[in-house]
């Protein structure tokens, strides 16, 4: 087995007296994809935001690529290639189009910055019809592809998409899914975290469940099916109606 | 759990699929509902958060509301509480078109609700917050003669005391009474919040997740508050319940609407709901009932009874009321 | 015409570089600088003490004040201050500003000297010359200030536009935390913005000082004017309030064309024009109907998600909340119940000057209890409470000396009528936010103080005014206890009020607008009538001080003298009445002891600005102030080893179900947008 390119270990998280994450440890191998599923405020958006920098943990570690990162603020992080799509749309809503991938790519070298900015167009060509358009004013879908342009632009390591189809029409999740399977393709190692649980087990490896800030669960994406359903839906501490596995609801491991 | 003066048990609106609104929007409804929207769409930039949505309660009925993630749930909540203007659409209260109320209107009209993040107010004591509700609603001079008057130091009325007292009770939050909120953790907040609702004696409350955050003991405990204070209810209270705990929605409402993607997918009976298709599409993204992305072979089973068979995941919810 | 289209330029572009200054460092980290001005003047003053008292040349002094210095000021604040306050909340970071307000004029005497200082030069070389534009006579000066104005603002245009800092900066306004998750660091860009902003408010200093004249009070006046430029463009828009601050310039100088010259109204007017502006926008947006908003103002969705909640709120924070809770009914009242009898016993004491000095520092403190109720209770921020302590001053003086009302009805009426204003000014700034309540608060004090309190009537050809103390308290002690009483009798106001429905609703709005208003109760209504009460209270007091030591000048109630005011009682504390009275005492007594006793250290009042200055600033580190962080200080002191409860009430067996009671911790962040 490779070595992991991230490895979160034992990872707590407060916000001010509260605690959102208790002892959250995953590790996600090189190239492959990682769905992270849990019910409102399990705690999937915190643990992406600490990992990517903008949270500080307050305790465990986060490594990445080698490097811990537990303490580096989110610019830091970010150079080294680990890019956060946040929930809600990962884009400037008061710049241009053009101007938000001219954010996204500042960290390249200067003569580099047209070509990415040209691929990350010929990846979404809507975009490159509204290049002058504020982002804000964007189609719900079209600010997502933004995000997943800008997100891919400087050929990252990692990418972490949060929530993407949150408040999107089917057939336009469906293209910004094509686009994270794209950049599969490209060996873009991609942390998912997805309402839609089908759809982001489908294109996942790996799988961990959040509940209520623990790993509730984590496995092959392909033993995650039931499960899923009966944590997702039904409140982890339902007691299981189905004949469901007793392990599997027994708490975090 | 016996239905004491609530009136229709469960009046099943006739269709349980999307199709279009039941009446013109411009038409008020029969002001037989205790609350009920029309033709409601919210806009926020580029995004479409609501779309076109109705809705209707019954004097003492329970409405369940669900949906997905972003699917406009607390949006609505906020345009039947009159935090959010709607683009379009009207809201009546009992029969009296309230579209442009200010939500403190709206509560003197009976209206009110509880929000997914408590909004508490952290200098008060718990039993303070429900005496405040008790007279914004019943003693509004007292809001501004109150502290010309030595007296306020003295107890209050006897009506009042009783009624604070007896949700309290209700509640079990006398235990608890004289603590600031600032102190307390969420689940009791959670029980402050619905208890500052009653406390103004409502027609309409509207519960945003009242059970996120809550273990399973205490949202079970909620749940039977809920049907409680429902049934014991005079005049009738109907409530609207948002909620992610879908089974919980479904073994406590009467009529369940369903969001998604701003619209409404469904209404209908929980059983209605249990066994429809486009719910369950919506809740496991599943978009359409033909599937154009083939799911991998874990779940084709889930994925393939998107007709008729109940899902065994919705059905088994079902066991936990 | 065009002479003084000309002529207003130079005004209009002052104020439109203050204007730019103080809109970037708002949208870019959210604080708005009220030191602002403060920061323009020492740079003016550091630029003067270079260029004429130590004879340097004028680029050299120019180049080490303003291209060298004032961005070094920027830097330096951001470092010491401004990067703790990014997360504060938007009253602390108002109090924070208002500390800088306080102690930089101070720093600036004590750095460069107290001389009074006459003709300040400007950038050019005196004599000034003076050319001709379109048959107008122009001076040098004015050229200079054309040129900064047209290089500013259409290199800061160009950079904003088409340079990759100013893509940064415009994406740091969209979201800080976006702006890191691109690999951008928002810190490295805060630093530029505030080197950026402090750098315009030294060329602004130097610019403005041979117009104006080397005095921070004149500084203070000339930044409240750029700041109804920056309410005009809602805090936000850069070019409305560069446009809005030119456009103020001009219509200052043609009222000067178009009004007679001579006339009295004429020069009050033109003080008015600012407050004309922020007037028409209080009208306009009242009409609009809706808020502003200027709490949501800052920064992206995401910005607010990581931003902790609630916390490190001036006043009444939780944490303040529950230890009163918990130290019951005796350890709450004895303490101020001890230090009333003591306070109340010293002026039996002492003798003579001294006991007078008791009598103007129980006045004080009515005055600070004024902040009690509109600040500790309503978390609002009123900077004109001084002006309504004058409006009562000058109210009573009127009826009790020329109509020859009892004083005591005469004082009454004097708190009415700053009451009247109280409510108007809370009306119309109330409803959009904090913010504006503080801005607007300022603005109406400066114009009170320029336009009112300079009539002839008052002014009394510089005798000032007198009031009679009432018949039965005419010496100082009996006064002394009078307003003693008076205290007492508004503390236990306040007492009652706090438990009163009135106090209750007005917590309600204070804590949550969302709950007050879904729980039927009006949020502007609460807060309006706070802020009339305190205006009533000051009202009050103000009378108190003028016939504590009458005669008075009504200049005595200048807006940044009550400014100096709040950062002391900020310091000590802005939730209690003891905290009011100690305040009072604070202010009156460290003063006249050193006085007394130490007329020679003349820096000293400088000193103690700068000291409380301090104090305000460290509210940002301990929002309950001075008093109850030490109280509680010594209180785990005198616990010793007892364990302390964080809550009220242990959370044990609370006859809730256990499952309620022990839930698990939800994040307070949402995350959900539906």
């Amino acid at each position: 087995m490779t070595a992991p390119i991230l490895d979160v270990v034992s990872l707590d998280v407060r916000y001010g007296q509260s605690q959102a994450l208790f002892g959250v440890s995953l590790s996600v191998a090189p190239g492959t994809v990682l769905a992270v599923l849990g019910a409102n405020g399990a705690g999937k958006s915190t643990l992406a935001r600490a990992v990517s920098g903008l949270v500080r943990p307050a305790a465990g570690t986060v490594t990445f690529d080698g490097r811990d990162i537990s303490r580096l603020p989110a610019h830091r992080v970010r150079k080294l290639g680990l890019t956060y799509i946040p929930e809600g749309r990962g884009i400037f809503p008061g710049l241009s189009v053009i101007d938000n991938l001219r954010m996204a790519v500042a960290q390249e070298r200067r003569a580099d910055r047209p070509q990415a900015i040209d691929r990350a167009i010929e990846r979404f060509p809507v975009l490159g019809d509204r290049r002058t358009q504020r982002a804000g004013s964007l189609s719900g879908g079209e600010q997502q592809m933004l995000a997943l342009a800008r997100a891919l632009a400087e050929s990252p390591k990692l990418v972490i998409a949060d929530e993407m189809s949150l408040g999107l029409a089917p057939l336009v999740t469906e293209s910004v899914f094509e686009g994270l399977e794209a950049a599969r393709q490209e060996g873009i190692t991609i942390v998912l975290s997805e309402q839609f649980v089908h759809r982001a087990l489908a294109m996942a490896d790996h799988c961990v469940i959040l509940t209520r800030g623990q790993v509730g669960w984590s496995g092959p994406a392909a033993e995650a099916g039931q499960e899923v359903i009966d944590r997702y839906l039904g409140e982890a501490e339902a007691p299981p109606p189905t004949p469901a596995p007793a392990a599997v609801t027994a708490g975090p491991p | 759990m016996t239905t004491a003066a609530a009136p229709p048990p469960s009046p099943p609106p006739p269709s349980s699929s999307a199709g279009p609104a039941v009446a013109p929007a411009d038409v008020p409804p029969g002001s037989a509902a205790a609350l009920a929207a029309r033709g409601v769409t919210v806009r926020f930039g580029g995004l479409m958060a609501l779309h076109d949505v109705s809705i209707e309660v019954e004097p003492g009925a329970i409405a369940g509301l669900v949906g997905p993630n972003g699917a406009g749930k607390s949006t609505l909540l906020g345009v039947l509480s009159g935090l959010q203007r709607p683009n379009a659409g009207k809201v009546w209260l009992r029969g009296e078109d309230v579209t442009q109320a200010s939500p403190r209107a709206r509560a003197a009209r009976g209206l009110a609700r509880t929000f997914q993040q408590p909004e508490l107010f952290m200098g008060l004591t718990v039993r303070e917050h429900l005496v405040l509700a008790y007279r914004a609603r019943t003693a509004r001079h007292r809001l501004w003669r109150d502290m010309f008057d030595p007296r306020s130091l003295l107890p209050a009325s006897r009506t009042e005391n009783d009624r604070v007292d007896g949700l309290l009770e209700l509640l079990r939050l006398t235990r608890v009474a004289k603590a600031p909120v600032a102190a307390l953790p969420l689940g009791v907040l959670r029980l402050v919040e619905v208890g500052r609702a009653l406390a103004s004696d409502p027609q309409v409350l509207l519960l945003d997740e009242p059970l996120s955050g809550l273990d399973i003991k205490a949202s079970e405990n909620l749940l039977l508050v809920f049907r409680q204070i429902v049934d014991q209810a005079d005049p009738p209270l109907s409530l609207v319940i948002v909620e992610h705990d879908v089974a919980a929605v479904l073994s406590l409402s009467d009529t369940v609407f369903v969001l998604d993607f701003g619209e409404r997918i469904a209404v209908g009976t929980p059983e209605q709901i249990r066994n429809d298709a486009a719910v369950r599409a919506a809740y496991l993204g599943d978009s359409e009932p033909a599937q154009r992305a083939t799911p991998t072979s874990e779940i084709p089973a889930e994925a393939a009874a998107s007709g008729s068979e109940p899902s065994p995941s919705l059905a088994d919810l079902e066991g936990r009321s | 015409m065009l002479q003084f289209v000309i002529a207003g330029l130079v005004l209009g572009g002052i104020y439109a570089i203050a204007s730019a200054g103080l809109v970037i460092t708002y949208t870019s980290s959210g604080i708005l600088n009220f030191a602002f001005g403060a920061m323009a003047f020492f740079i003016a003053r550091f630029y003067y003490y270079l260029h004429t008292q130590e004879s340097w040349s004028i680029a050299a002094a120019a180049v080490v004040s303003i291209v060298l210095a004032a961005p070094a000021m920027g830097v330096v604040l951001y470092f010491l201050l401004f990067r703790y306050l990014r997360l504060s909340a938007p009253l602390i970071k108002v109090v924070a500003t208002i500390g800088l307000l306080v102690a930089i004029p101070s720093l600036a005497t004590l750095a460069f000297g107290n001389q009074a200082i006459q003709q300040a030069p400007g950038l050019a070389p005196e004599p000034v010359a003076v050319y001709q534009f379109l048959g107008v006579p122009v001076t040098l000066d004015q050229v200079i200030v054309y040129a900064c104005v047209i290089v500013t603002v259409v290199a800061g245009a160009l950079v904003l536009r088409y340079t990759e800092v100013g893509l940064k900066v415009r994406a740091m306004v969209d979201s800080p935390a976006m702006t890191g998750l691109s690999g951008t660091n928002p810190g490295a860009i805060s630093v530029g913005v505030w080197a950026v902003s402090t750098f315009f408010a030294g060329l602004v200093g130097v610019l403005a000082a041979p117009i104006i004249g080397l005095d921070s009070g004149k500084f203070t006046v000339l930044i409240a004017a750029s700041l109804a430029a920056v309410v005009a463009a809602k805090l936000r828009n850069l070019p409305v309030a560069v446009l809005v601050g030119l456009a103020m310039g001009v219509a200052t100088s043609l009222f000067q064309r178009y009004l007679p010259p001579a006339s009295q109204w004429t020069t009050e007017i033109i003080d008015a024009v600012p407050f004309m502006v922020i007037a028409l926008f209080l009208v306009y947006s009242l009409i609009r109907g809706g808020r502003v908003g200027d709490n949501e103002g800052w920064g992206g969705v995401l910005d607010r998600a990581i931003t902790p909640q609630g916390e490190s709120r001036l006043a009444g924070s939780a944490s303040g909340t529950v230890e009163t809770a918990s130290v019951g009914v005796v350890g709450k009242y004895a303490g101020p119940l001890l230090l009333m009898v003591v306070v109340g016993a010293l002026p039996m004491i002492v003798s003579g000057y001294w006991v007078g000095l008791f009598a103007q520092a129980f006045a004080y403190a009515v005055i600070f209890l004024s902040w009690t109720i509109v600040t500790g209770e309503g978390g609002m921020l009123w900077l004109c409470q001084i002006t309504f302590a004058g409006v009562g001053a000058l109210t009573t003086a009127q009826l009790a000396s020329n109509h020859g009302w009892p004083v005591l009805a005469a004082a009454l009426v004097g708190g009415l009528v700053a009451m009247v204003m109280g409510a108007l000014v809370g009306f119309l700034s109330i409803r959009l936010g904090d913010l504006y309540v503080a801005l607007v608060t300022l603005t109406f004090g400066l114009l009170m103080e320029n336009l009112v309190f300079t009539l002839p009537t008052f002014v009394n050809q510089g005798l000032g005014l007198s009031v009679n103390r009432p018949g039965f308290a005419t010496t100082d002690l009996t006064f002394t206890y009078l307003s003693l009483l008076v205290f007492v009798v508004i503390a236990l106001f306040i007492v009652n009020f706090r438990r009163s429905t009135t106090g209750l609703a007005l917590n309600a709005a204070r804590w949550s607008e969302a709950g007050a208003r879904t729980s039927g109760i009006s949020v502007v209504q609460q807060k309006v009538i706070a802020g009339s009460l305190a205006a009533f209270i000051a009202g009050i007091g103000g009378a108190l001080i003028a016939m504590a030591q009458s005669p008075f000048q009504p200049a005595e109630f200048a807006t940044f003298q009550g400014v100096v005011w709040l950062a002391i009682f900020v310091t000590i504390g802005v939730r209690s009445n003891v905290a009011a009275l100690i305040a009072g005492v604070m202010f009156v007594f460290p003063d006249a002891l050193f006085q007394y006793y130490l007329p020679s250290w003349t820096t000293l009042p400088e000193i103690l600005s700068v000291l409380f200055g301090l104090g305000a600033i460290s509210a940002a580190k301990y929002p309950e102030g001075a008093l109850a962080e030490n109280s509680r200080r010594l209180r785990a002191l005198l616990q010793g080893f007892r364990p302390a409860r964080p809550g009220g009430e242990p959370p044990g067996d609370l006859g809730v179900p256990v499952g309620v009671a022990a839930v698990s911790p939800a994040p307070r962040i949402s995350e959900q947008v539906s």
